[in-house]
C-alpha cells in the first residue's frame, strides 16, 4: 500500500471485522469484513463508496462509537476503546446544543474539563476567527445557517487540540455552492495545520479535492477495494481541478470503481 | 393565513356560539333547566361575585382549588421528574418502576376514590394525593421518554468531545430532554386540574370543583356552568403560565 | 306476638286490598312496560311493596328500584328522565321545583319527626359545643336542610363549624375512622354510627318549634303523571294500604321490612315510628295537602314557601327562582280518585 512506510502511522486498522445485529429476529449484517489500512500523520484520507459500505461504520469505529468485532484499531500505536477528545468528530448534521450559543459550544469540551477560562477563551476566539465566524459568537445554533453550523462545529471538534479529525460526510446536507465553500475552506484550514483528516463522503470530485489519499471500499460487506494516491498539485482549488485533465482521468478512473460497487448495491449487471 | 385572519374567525366563531346562547334562551326553545338563558347566567354571576356561594366569596373558592392543585403539582414535578429521568437513563430502573407507571395511569382517578378515602380518609391528604397522582404519572411518562428520545448523534457528539457520565446527562441530556419534558409537564398539569373536581368530591366544603357538586345537587344548572367556565379560565391561565416559562426556559423549543 | 300470626295479618290486609283494587278500577289506558321508582335504601311503611311484590302487582305492570343515595341525586336523575316516581325530602322538593323540574307533588309519605337525627360523639353534649367540629350531611338533602336550620335555631356559628358534604354511607366509613364528629343523615346510617359511640343530638322534630316543617314526600315527572294517570291513582292507593298494614301491625310490618333490608330491627322500627303518616283523606284537608281548592293556602304550600325561603338565604335556593305559589306543583287530584 502506498505512503504508510516513512511517515507515522498515526491511524491503523488491522483486520477489522464488525457485525450488527439489532434484534433476535433478523439475520445479523457483516458491515465490515477484514478491513486493513493505515492513515500516516498529516495525511489527508477519504473513505469513498456507495452507501450503506460501510465507511461510516470505518470512522465509528475509529471514534470509539463503536468497537469491532475481530482486528484491532490503533491510534498512535494505542488501541482506541472510547470516544474522545483526542479524535475530534464532525457529523453530517453539526449537533451543535442549541442552548449553547456558538462560543460556549465551542468550548464546550474545555469546559467540561475544567479548564480554565484564561487558557481556552484566546484559542477559542482565535478558530472562531479561522471559520469565519466572527461576530457570530453570541448567536444561538438555530440562527445560522447550515454551512456556519458546520464551521462552528467544526471548531468545536478543533479546539481541544486533537490528534486527529474524523468527518462523517459533513457538507452532504449543505448546497453545492455551500458546499464547495466549505470544501475549499477545509482544505485551506487543513493546509496551515496538516492535523491528520479521515474523511468519510460518497462524492468523487469532493475527495478528489480534498484528498492525498482515496480509499474506494466495496458494497457491504464492506472492504477497502482501492487505495488511489491523489497525486494532483497542493494548494487544490476548484477551478485549477475544472480544467485539469489529469483531475479528469482520476475523477473517470475512481467513479468506475465506485460505480462497480454501486450497481452491486442494486443488484443490477454491469452492461 | 395571518394571526389577524386567524383571530377574527375565531371571534366569530366564539361569538356565533354565544348568539346560538342568546336566541335559545330568548324564545325559550329548551328548558332553563337544561340550558339556563344566558341573561339568568350573567345575573347569577353578579350574585356569585357580591355574595360569594354559601356565604363564601368567589376569590376564595378559586384560591382554595388553586391552592390544592398548586401544591400537588410542584410534588409531582419535584417527584416525577427525577424518577422520569431516572427510569429513562437506567434501564433497570425502568424495568423495575414502568409496570406500576403503566398500570396506574390509565386507571380512572375517580375510581380510586373510594380506596383513598378508606386509607387516607376525608381531609386534604386525600385531595392531595389523587390530583398528585394524576400529575405524577403523567410525568414520570414524559421525563422518561424525554430522555430516551435525546438524539443519538446529540450524546456522540459529547462523547466525542469528552465528558463524564455524569456531565454527559447533566449538561447534554438533561438540556436535550427539556422541549419534550415542558410539553409533558403541560400535558400532565392539564390532567391533574381536571381532576380537581374529583378529588373536591371527597367531603369538601369550598373550592371550586365542590362549588360545582353542591350546586348540581340543588339543580343549579347556573352555578354549574359559572363553575366549569371558572375552572376552564382557571386551567387556561396556568397553561398560559407554563408557557411563559417555558419561552424563557427552553427558547430553542421547536426551533432545532 | 308471634311471627306467624304478623304475616297472617298482612296478608289478609294485602289480599283484600288487591280484590277490591282489582274488582274496582277499570283501566283507563295502558300501563307503562315499567315504572321506574326511587328510593333511599331507608325503611318506610311502602318498602312492603318492594319486599313483597305486592307493588308491581299493585301498578299491574313492572316495577324497577332505583337507589339513590341523597336527595340532590334524585333531582338529577328525575332531571334527566331516569326515574318516574320519587320518593323526596321537602327541602330537595323545593330546590327542584325553583329550578323548573317538571314534576307534580301528589302526597305526603310522612313528617319528619325522628327519622332523621344528628348523631354525634360523646364529648359533645349541646349544640353549641359543635364549634369547632366537622359535621357531615348528604348534599341537597332534608337532613343537609336540618342541619342548617339546627345550626341557625340554636345560634351556632356556622363560621367555626367545619361542614362537609358526604354521602350516607361514606359517612359512616368517616364516622368509623374518626374523621367527623357529627353526621345528619336518616336511618340506618344514623343506627351505625349511633352503635359506635354516637349518640342522638337532636331530631328533626325538634326543630318544628323554631318553625322548620320536613317532610317527606313523592313526587312524579309531569310527562309521566299526564300519560298515567290511573298508574299514579294505583301508586298511591298502594301506599294507602301499606300505611294501614303498618298502622295495624307495626312490629310485623318492622319485622318484614327489616329482615329484606337486612338492617337491625330496632333501627327498622325507629325509622319507621320516626314519621307521621296521615291517610289521603286526611291530606286532602287544607290541614295538609288540601284538595284542588285549598291547595293554595293549606300547610304543604306554606310549607315549601318557607322552605324556599330558608333556601334561599344560603344560597342554594336564588331568590329570583322562588315561585309566587307553589300550589301550581301540587297535584291532589290523584289522591283524590285514589280514595273514592
Amino acid at each position: 500500500m502506498a505512503g504508510d512506510q516513512a511517515i507515522a502511522r498515526k491511524i491503523e486498522l488491522i483486520a477489522v471485522s464488525k457485525e450488527f445485529k439489532p434484534r433476535k429476529s433478523v439475520p445479523a449484517t457483516l458491515a465490515l469484513d477484514d478491513v486493513s489500512f493505515s492513515v500516516g500523520d498529516g495525511e489527508f484520507v477519504c473513505l469513498l463508496g456507495p452507501s450503506g459500505c460501510g465507511k461510516s461504520t470505518v470512522l465509528n469505529v475509529v471514534a470509539g462509537f463503536e468497537r469491532p468485532n475481530t482486528g484491532e484499531v490503533l491510534l498512535d500505536r494505542i488501541p482506541v476503546s472510547r470516544p474522545g477528545p483526542d479524535r475530534g468528530v464532525v457529523f453530517q448534521e453539526a449537533m451543535l446544543f442549541p442552548w449553547l450559543n456558538v462560543f460556549d459550544n465551542i468550548t464546550f469540551g474545555p469546559r467540561m474539563h475544567g479548564t480554565r477560562a484564561v487558557d481556552y477563551v484566546p484559542a477559542a476566539e482565535r478558530l472562531v476567527q479561522r471559520v469565519g465566524l466572527s461576530g457570530f459568537e453570541r448567536h444561538r445554533p438555530y440562527e445560522l445557517s447550515g454551512g456556519m453550523k458546520q464551521r462552528a462545529a467544526l471548531a468545536r471538534a478543533w479546539i481541544g487540540s486533537p490528534k486527529v479529525l474524523l468527518m462523517d460526510e459533513p457538507f452532504a446536507a449543505l448546497d453545492a455552492q455551500t458546499r464547495l465553500m466549505m470544501q475549499e475552506q477545509l482544505v485551506q484550514l487543513w493546509e496551515q495545520s496538516k492535523i491528520t483528516v479521515m474523511f468519510v463522503t460518497h462524492d468523487v470530485d469532493e475527495a478528489i479535492l480534498l484528498a492525498d489519499r482515496i480509499l474506494v471500499m466495496t458494497s457491504r460487506p464492506g472492504r477497502i477495494k482501492a487505495d488511489i494516491t491523489v497525486e494532483l498539485e497542493r494548494p487544490r482549488r476548484y477551478e485549477r481541478m475544472i480544467s485539469s485533465t489529469q483531475a479528469s482521468e482520476l475523477k473517470r478512473h475512481v467513479f468506475q470503481l465506485v460505480r462497480e460497487e454501486t450497481l452491486k448495491t442494486m443488484e443490477v449487471t454491469a452492461p | 393565513m395571518s394571526n389577524t385572519r386567524k383571530l377574527l374567525i375565531s371571534a366569530v366563531a366564539v361569538g356565533l356560539v354565544i348568539l346560538l346562547w342568546f336566541v335559545t334562551g330568548h324564545y325559550q326553545l329548551m328548558s332553563r333547566l337544561l340550558l339556563p338563558p344566558l341573561g339568568e347566567i350573567a345575573a347569577t354571576a353578579e350574585e356569585l361575585w357580591t355574595d360569594g356561594y354559601v356565604h363564601v366569596p368567589l376569590w376564595q373558592h378559586i384560591a382554595m382549588s388553586l391552592g390544592r392543585a398548586l401544591a400537588a403539582f410542584a410534588a409531582a414535578i419535584v417527584s416525577g421528574v427525577p424518577i422520569g429521568l431516572l427510569m429513562g437513563m437506567f434501564p433497570g430502573v425502568n424495568a423495575a418502576l414502568d409496570p406500576f407507571v403503566q398500570f396506574l395511569r390509565p386507571l380512572p382517578k375517580l375510581a380510586l376514590i373510594p380506596l383513598i378515602i378508606v386509607w387516607f380518609g376525608i381531609g386534604e391528604l386525600s385531595k392531595f394525593l389523587l390530583i398528585y397522582l394524576a400529575t405524577v404519572l403523567t410525568i414520570i411518562v414524559a421525563a422518561a421518554a424525554a430522555v430516551m428520545n435525546v438524539k443519538q448523534g446529540r450524546i456522540r457528539a459529547a462523547e466525542a468531545l469528552g465528558v463524564s457520565k455524569y456531565q454527559l446527562f447533566r449538561y447534554v441530556i438533561f438540556p436535550s430532554a427539556l422541549p419534550e419534558l415542558f410539553i409533558g409537564v403541560r400535558m400532565a398539569i392539564g390532567i391533574g386540574w381536571t381532576t380537581l373536581i374529583a378529588a373536591e368530591m371527597i367531603a369538601s366544603s369550598s373550592g371550586l370543583g365542590w362549588m360545582v357538586i353542591n350546586a348540581s345537587s340543588y339543580l343549579r344548572t347556573d352555578v354549574v356552568m359559572i363553575g366549569i367556565l371558572l375552572l376552564g379560565l382557571t386551567g387556561y391561565a396556568l397553561d398560559l403560565a407554563l408557557v411563559a416559562v417555558q419561552r424563557v426556559a427552553v427558547p430553542w423549543m421547536g426551533k432545532d | 306476638m308471634k311471627r306467624f300470626e304478623a304475616r297472617d295479618r298482612v296478608a289478609a290486609i294485602f289480599a283484600a286490598a288487591i280484590l277490591f283494587a282489582a274488582g274496582s278500577i277499570a283501566w283507563a289506558e295502558n300501563p307503562p312496560e315499567v315504572v321506574r321508582v326511587s328510593w333511599f335504601g331507608a325503611a318506610g311503611p311502602w318498602i312492603l311493596g318492594k319486599a313483597q311484590g305486592t307493588l308491581e302487582q299493585r301498578l299491574g305492570t313492572k316495577v324497577r328500584w332505583d337507589q339513590i343515595s341523597s336527595g340532590g341525586a334524585v333531582l338529577t336523575a328525575l332531571a334527566a328522565n331516569e326515574v318516574d316516581i320519587s320518593l323526596l325530602g321537602s327541602p330537595p322538593t323545593t330546590a327542584g321545583i325553583a329550578r323548573g323540574l317538571p314534576i307534580e307533588v301528589i302526597s305526603f309519605e310522612g313528617v319528619i319527626a325522628s327519622s332523621e337525627r344528628l348523631i354525634a360523639r360523646p364529648e359533645i353534649k349541646s349544640m353549641k359545643d359543635l364549634e369547632g367540629k366537622r359535621i357531615a350531611y348528604p348534599p341537597g338533602s332534608s337532613s343537609h336542610y336540618g342541619l342548617n336550620a339546627a345550626l341557625k335555631s340554636y345560634n351556632v356559628d356556622a363560621s367555626k363549624v367545619k361542614l362537609l358534604g358526604l354521602a350516607p354511607a361514606d359517612m359512616v366509613a368517616a364516622w368509623k375512622r374518626g374523621d367527623i364528629d357529627a353526621g345528619f343523615v336518616w336511618s340506618p346510617f344514623t343506627y351505625q354510627m349511633e352503635t359506635d359511640k354516637g349518640h342522638e343530638l337532636l331530631t328533626m322534630k325538634d326543630l318544628q318549634p323554631y318553625g322548620y316543617f320536613v317532610w317527606n314526600n313523592y313526587v312524579v315527572r309531569k310527562e309521566f303523571a299526564d300519560k298515567y294517570p290511573t298508574t299514579v291513582v294505583a301508586f298511591l292507593k298502594a301506599y294507602q294500604d301499606m300505611v294501614k298494614a303498618y298502622r295495624a301491625d307495626p312490629p310485623g310490618v318492622s319485622r318484614i321490612i327489616a329482615t329484606y333490608l337486612n338492617q337491625d330491627l330496632k333501627a327498622v322500627q325507629d325509622t319507621l315510628a320516626g314519621r307521621d303518616y296521615y291517610t289521603l283523606q286526611e291530606q286532602l284537608t287544607p290541614d295538609w295537602m288540601g284538595s284542588p281548592e285549598t291547595k293554595a293556602n293549606a300547610k304543604m304550600a306554606k310549607g315549601f314557601a318557607d322552605t324556599a325561603e330558608f333556601l334561599s338565604t344560603n344560597g342554594d335556593v336564588k331568590r329570583a327562582d322562588i315561585p309566587k305559589s307553589f300550589a301550581t306543583v301540587i297535584n291532589p287530584t290523584f289522591a283524590m280518585r285514589a280514595v273514592q
